[in-house]
């Protein structure tokens, strides 16, 4: 049993070791965080540009994502899922209910009252809150990995 | 061992391998090599023998202008896993328990 126990123990550990290794290389500039407030504030604020270059727009910010991704894989040879299980769930969910809750406002203020410039400033907004919240993600992210199995 | 420990995930390679992949969506074979620690030789082996028990995709992709190998965790895989680690986990803590007796 115990030499049984001892093994059990020594592969959780070498394994937390791997998970360590895998924290220590899953790094992300600021300039990585500024990239995706940049896309999540431009998705809210592209719907303020009359048709068609508000599609045009959304179609640059599609691009946008996939460079981000590949910029992710060059940079770190890693691509990690912000819907992944686990507890960064909650960051994930919680910002796109309030990008969603801004878009919906920026709609409803624009159509409603004409307030064309609602959505370039929800854009902002949006902007600023992904950028912590993409910054909170990844410290639990971190946190996460590093807790012990 | 007993019959809980999965002998596909239970060499220690193999299951820090398995702990990698499943904190991410894939990952580059010098990622995995690095943070395993392996030859590439024994990496290679390993993930054959994952994929080969259905618990890892493996795909060729280019990546600044070469071919790479992109691992990533099936289903099956994350279930297995997840199920080996908590047997481990059982055994350490039950070993614990009796210690403390």
């Amino acid at each position: 049993m115990s030499t049984q126990a001892d093994e059990a123990a020594a592969a959780l550990e070498a394994m937390q070791a791997s998970r360590e290794r895998l924290a220590a290389a899953a790094n992300c500039p600021p300039a990585r965080h500024l990239a995706f407030a940049g896309l999540m504030g431009g998705m809210v604020a592209a719907q303020g540009a009359p048709e068609p270059i508000n599609f045009g727009l959304d179609a640059l910010l599609l691009i946008g994502v996939a460079l981000v991704v590949m910029w992710d894989r060059r940079r770190t040879g890693m691509f990690i899922n912000g819907y992944r299980a686990g507890p960064t769930r909650p960051v994930t969910f919680g910002l796109l209910a309030f990008t969603l809750a801004t878009l919906a406002l920026c709609d409803w203020l624009m159509f409603s009252y004409d307030l064309r410039w609602a959505p370039l400033v929800g854009g902002v907004v949006v902007a600023v809150v992904a950028y912590f919240a993409s910054s909170i993600w990844q410290r639990i992210y971190l946190r996460d990995l590093r807790s012990a199995a | 061992m007993n019959g809980a420990f999965d002998p596909v995930i239970h060499a220690p390679a193999r299951l820090q391998i398995m702990a990698v992949l499943a904190g991410v969506q894939d990952a580059e074979f010098s990622l995995l090599r690095d943070t395993v620690q392996v030859s590439d030789s024994v990496l290679s082996k390993h993930l054959a023998q994952l994929a080969d028990a259905g618990y890892v995709n493996l795909r060729k992709a280019a990546l600044g202008g070469r071919q790479r190998t992109w691992a990533s965790l099936t289903r099956d895989g994350r279930r297995a896993f997840a199920a080996h680690v908590k047997a481990l986990q059982a055994l350490v803590a039950v070993a614990d328990r009796l210690a403390a007796e």
